[in-house]
């Protein structure tokens, strides 16, 4: 049985449903272009603020830039600013530009298990995952307020009624 | 000052308050929604929603929103004058989502905010 599921698991896990250390990033770096909106912001800024690489980062934002998602301006006081609207573009297209070759469309499936039974479940769950990476709009990931603060459980718990009301803290 | 509930906002309120009725929780005419922040979260502050079945108290303030009657205590009114609850359904999660004013950042997890 773990035969069978080792290789599935190891697939979901290390090539769709973690995030790479260069999405990461440029989630970072969305967010904070996002929070200084109408500034040109340099690599350097968003490496020393958020404690990035500059030298993966230059190279991240050079992708994005290619790829249409910032606009650069040269120049001593030189850096980026967001070319688009966040909300057009997909947590899906971002792992593609960032990841892959820039490809919206979704890679074939890679199954590494010589069992060809597992083929079929695994394209299903892939074009399921796929298909959430793209539903996911950047803008849900880095700008604030889009968020679920209270989540519907809390409120809705059975016993809620019979909770103390926490005291608000004041500064 | 003022809390506003967004219609969709009441209308999972009011949804949660009759079900809950229904099982005998609370009585729906009588129950209320108590907004709050607390302290805690690595931003400072903290938004708590909770249903009660409770007459306004000296330090309240009561308001009503879409049919839904809303609890705020004084303190929690200083942090929460002008906000807009709304509800989410959507891949992000589930849930009710503030709209502070008063909020001059948010923590990236998304449960608690600076004031």
């Amino acid at each position: 049985m773990d035969l069978e599921i080792a290789p599935l698991r190891s697939y979901i896990w290390s090539d769709v449903v973690t995030l790479s250390k260069k999405v990461d990033y440029a989630l970072t770096s969305l967010a904070h272009l996002v929070e200084n909106q109408g500034q040109t912001v340099s690599a350097r800024q968003i490496a020393d603020m958020h404690g990035l690489p500059l030298p993966l980062l230059m190279k991240i934002l050079k992708m994005l830039h290619q790829h249409g998602i910032l606009v650069s301006t040269r120049g001593v006081k030189g850096g980026y600013q967001l070319a688009i609207n966040l909300d057009e573009l997909s947590l899906g297209r971002l792992i593609a530009v960032v990841d892959g070759n820039g490809s919206t469309s979704a890679a074939p499936p890679r199954v590494e298990s010589p069992r060809l039974s597992l083929q079929p479940p695994v394209q299903a769950l892939q074009y399921k995952l796929v298909r959430v990476l793209h539903d996911v709009k950047v803008t849900d990931l880095v700008k604030p307020g889009r968020r679920i603060d209270v989540p519907w459980e809390r409120v809705a718990r059975q016993d809620n009624h019979k909770q103390p009301m926490p005291l608000a803290t004041p500064a | 000052m003022s809390i506003m509930l967004t219609e969709t906002a009441a209308k999972e309120i009011r949804k949660i308050i009759d079900e809950q009725g229904k099982d005998g929780a609370f009585a729906p005419e009588k129950a209320k929604l108590r907004v709050g922040v607390k302290g805690g979260g690595c931003s400072g502050f903290s938004y708590t929603l909770d249903l009660v079945e409770e007459e306004r108290g000296e330090t309240d303030e009561e308001l009503e929103a879409h049919g839904v009657k809303i609890l705020c205590d004084m303190k929690s009114l200083l942090y929460l004058s002008g906000v807009e609850i709304d509800f989410k359904d959507e891949v992000m999660g589930r849930g009710f989502v503030f709209k502070n004013p008063n909020a001059t950042s948010t923590c990236g997890c998304g449960s608690s905010f600076t004031a």
